[in-house]
């Protein structure tokens, strides 16, 4: 029987790399939005299962990245925060960039930065040991995220459609982000819901 | 203190990016940005017939790099602005093969050390006088860890003259332009599903060492998954992990090779028949599909698997030739209805067992051993029916009721016998279409099916919905008897084939198994004829033929007991407990239907040199088993962002836990575990 059995995994392996592997990814529109418990600037702990029956924005940050830079200092990020937030959303940052490494505030600097960058986020929130950025398979800074009622992830993927740290390059962009928010507070899918994000890596750990 | 103040420098260098003057030359704080030209005085009479190079170059600070046209999971490529005189184009950037650069989980493509972009220049029709001066705004994002953005305008002017001459940089522009101009690999068929994207591509050469893929748009595929290969026949299949975005239509990239001779680099470039991708909408794409499965049906008719069946057929039909058209054509499409219906029925079994989440293929139940099994008793019965060993009338285009009016049962049984046995027969086109069908939503995967069993039963259709053509066929005559035996030999020769193949599976003591069955049934056929006695002879029949099915149990239970179970069950608190008690815990997901599972299990984790390793190190293995719905797997595989399995995790005794590929090999796990 062992070499029936050598015969079987062969045919198995064959099958394997023909077919692939079943994996499925996270963080894909359509899907439940993994889990998470972080804590935000002021020490109160937000779970994604708290905010559930509320649409929920997350917006990956690293206020040194030149990308969030522009989206924040050009006023384009906070601006979206206060409308969305107006509307009953809630919208999480969330900064994932370890500790040493760019992006990197402990809380009570991070809450100056928030206000020197006129965060109108409902929480900003810290990774700082990349868990949930992995978890959502978060690969920039900025990427946004939309959560529906229902917990089911609608939107994941780049603010808008031009790649670039210019703020002349607004005006021009399809912005992805904020019409995904208006797709999924209307009750409908978002057209697309998965686009490539733009800007810096998340800033990891090393491991 | 200083991360701050570095910091608000940082903040300060990218608010203000140093926008230099315009020059050949600019040196940033990151990156020497310099425009070159292939000519240092150009020819103003051919200037407008001959485009000719400029080179836009990043001389790059130490560590730092800098993007191709696809960033990878971040970044950005540089974008350039041209300002030239009037009727003068610039082409886009011809980009040279990147390299990889891994961040964590994430992956960059680009260039370090020096990073080059070549433009072709193409002067106006009517040619230049004076001079051609030639301007640039160019931006890009430079990046160690830190990302900086840079920005330069440069501008060049180059004399015309009488004759072109060469500057001092155009034996380097040559040489870049080599090293971009890169053979082109046609992709030969493309399939995606939820989670891979498979290439084929024609290759020539020994197999590499190692490859990778750089698809030239961002978001296709997970950037630092393996991509497993194969190379057999000059055909090289790659295995692309999927990425969050849909494959696009006319998937493009680079494909680089490792081999004794060195690096290599092909551009890979879309099939000609466009690729159907997870959730593409049925469109020009979906016909072509349909019009292959069509066409692969038809040729299917004459592969060594089919022919037997038909050939029956064949002889059923040529009987009917004297018979009124209506009944040929009730009959023809009897048969074609059974073809059809058969293949709906393997297709929609294939849609389930992959809305199960395993992976299947063409042929897929012929990995059952009792599927086989009962293909070998069938032919064989059927070859007995022809020998003339018993007058049972089993429909199956030999006997006698295909001669009267309820003759269309017999016809749609033949038609789901021969997709039966057509299935472990591929015809040319069908591999696309079934490769597609798999990707489809079911509807248009359906539709696929449909088009083979239509494919198939075609010929005879045409027959069928045309008598006149049958009246060519011979006359029935005494001939026919001696054609029927003669047809026995090659359904005997099809269950030999079979029996082989369940050697295969099973070894000799399963073929030996199913031939001892044979045997057996041939007994109950013989009681059957010999015994007389009413009731005691069906009783004796039947009663034998059940026994001669002994091998269906024993193969069924073969089965299960293949089934490994090595590991402690899984519990969080388990973890826990080996961990507190200082020893390193391997965890791995896996389930029944989950084919690379089972393939790493058997390739590495059920070896015995894994588990002397793991035994050695005092590594307690967990098995998660997530062939049932478990909400505590479920879970974990949530810790690290899946939720399927394969999932391999090391959790040292202390430390973060380590995740291991989707690929395993007994050295991937001594590595991974050390």
């Amino acid at each position: 029987m062992k070499y029936s059995r050598r015969l079987v995994s062969v045919g198995l392996m064959a099958a394997a790399i023909g077919f692939g592997p079943y994996i499925a990814h996270a963080a894909r529109p359509g899907t439940a939005a993994p889990a998470f418990s972080l804590k935000d600037v002021d020490g109160k702990t937000v779970t994604l299962a708290s905010l559930k029956g509320k649409v929920v924005v997350i917006d990956w940050a690293n206020y040194q990245c030149p990308f969030d830079k522009m989206h924040y200092e050009s006023g384009n990020l906070p601006a979206l925060q206060k409308k969305y937030t107006d509307k009953g959303v809630v919208w999480l940052t969330i900064h994932s960039s370890a500790p040493g490494k760019q992006g990197y505030h402990a809380p009570a600097d991070m809450k100056k930065e928030n206000v020197r960058v006129k965060n109108a986020a409902t929480y900003v929130l810290t990774d700082y040991d990349g868990k949930v950025a992995r978890a959502y398979d978060a690969k920039t800074t900025p990427q946004i995220y939309v959560i529906d009622k229902a917990g089911v992830l609608q939107y994941n993927g780049a603010i808008d459609s031009i790649p670039s740290a210019k703020a002349e390059t607004l005006a021009k962009a399809v912005p992805h982000g904020a019409n995904a928010i208006d797709a999924v507070l209307a009750g409908k899918k978002p057209s697309p819901a998965a686009t490539q994000p733009y800007g810096c890596n998340i800033k990891f750990p090393d491991s | 203190m200083n991360r701050w103040f570095l910091s608000l420098c940082l903040m300060l260098a990218a608010l203000m990016p140093l926008r230099a003057l315009a020059a050949e030359r600019v040196a940033l704080e990151h990156t020497t940005a310099s425009l070159v030209s292939e000519y240092s005085q150009i020819d103003g009479q051919i200037a407008g017939k001959s485009p000719f190079w400029v080179l836009f170059r990043l001389d790059i600070q130490e560590g730092w790099h800098t993007y191709w046209i696809n960033p990878g999971d971040s970044g950005l490529a540089p974008s350039l602005e041209w300002d030239l005189p009037e009727g003068v184009q610039a082409g886009e950037i011809v980009w040279q093969p990147p390299h990889r650069q891994p961040f964590g989980p994430l992956m960059n493509y680009g260039y370090s050390d020096v990073a080059y972009h070549l433009v072709q220049i193409t002067p106006p029709k009517e040619g230049l006088k004076g001079s051609l001066p030639l301007k640039v705004s160019a931006s890009w994002l430079v990046c160690e860890e830190e990302c900086i953005p840079e920005e330069a305008e440069l501008s060049l002017t180059v004399p015309v003259g009488e004759v072109s001459v060469a500057s001092a940089q155009s034996e380097d522009i040559k040489r870049l332009v080599q090293t971009a101009s890169l053979e082109a690999l046609p992709i030969t068929e493309l399939t995606s599903d939820e989670t891979s994207l498979t290439l084929r591509l024609p290759y020539q050469g020994a197999r590499p060492q190692d490859l990778y893929i750089y698809p030239r748009e961002a978001g296709v595929i997970e950037t630092v998954a393996a991509q497993p290969f194969d190379l057999k026949d000059n055909v090289l299949t790659v295995r692309l992990t999927r990425g969050m975005l849909e494959v696009p239509d006319a998937f493009e990239g680079l494909l680089e090779v490792r081999d004794a001779d060195g690096l290599r680099h092909y551009v890979i470039t879309a099939p000609d028949v466009s690729p159907v991708s997870a959730s593409a909408d049925v469109g020009t794409g979906f016909w072509l599909i349909l019009l292959s499965a069509f066409a692969g049906g038809i040729i299917l008719n004459a592969m060594p698997c089919v022919f037997p069946v038909l050939s029956l057929k064949a002889l059923a039909i040529s009987r009917k030739a004297g018979q009124g058209d209506a009944h040929i054509r009730r009959d023809g499409l009897a048969y074609t209805a059974g073809v059809v219906i058969s293949f709906l029925l393997i297709g929609g079994l294939f849609l389930l067992i992959r809305v199960g989440g395993d992976a299947v293929g063409w042929g897929f139940h012929m990995q059952s051993p009792l599927v086989v099994t009962a293909l070998i008793y069938l032919l064989f019965v059927i070859g007995l029916n022809l020998s003339g060993l018993y007058d049972i009338t089993l429909s199956f285009g030999g006997g006698q009721s295909l001669t009267q009016t309820d003759g269309w049962s017999g016809s749609f049984a033949t038609g789901a016998l021969a997709t039966l046995v057509a299935t472990p027969c591929t015809a040319p086109f069908m591999a696309t279409a079934l490769g597609a069908a798999l990707t489809l939503p079911a509807i248009g995967a359906l539709g696929v099916f449909a088009a083979l069993g239509l494919g198939l039963a075609f010929p005879f259709l045409l027959l069928s919905v045309f008598p006149a053509l049958l009246r060519k066929l011979p006359k029935p005559g005494p001939w026919m008897e001696t054609f029927r035996q003669f047809l026995a030999f090659p359904m005997y020769l099809a269950a030999v084939w079979l029996l082989w193949v369940l050697g295969q599976q099973g070894g000799i003591n399963a073929a030996a198994l199913v031939l001892t069955g044979l045997v057996v049934f041939t007994l109950a056929v013989w009681v059957w004829r010999r015994v007389s006695g009413g009731k005691v002879r069906v009783v004796m029949a039947v009663l034998i033929a059940l026994v001669s099915l002994f091998p269906f149990v024993i193969l069924a239970r073969g089965g299960e007991a293949q089934v490994e179970n090595t590991g402690t069950a899984f519990s969080t608190d388990r973890i826990e407990q080996a961990r507190a008690s200082g020893e390193g815990v391997f965890v791995y997901g896996t389930a029944a239907w989950c084919i690379t599972c089972k393939v790493n299990e058997r390739v590495a984790l059920d070896t015995a040199e894994v588990e002397a390793f793991m035994a050695e190190r005092n590594i307690t293995v967990i098995r998660a088993d997530w062939t049932n719905a478990d909400p505590a797997i479920t879970d974990w595989l949530a810790q690290f962002g899946r939720n399927g399995v394969p999932l391999y995790v090391y959790y040292p005794p202390s430390g973060e836990p380590v995740v291991l590929p989707q690929v395993l090999t007994p050295a991937i796990v001594r590595e991974k575990l050390s």
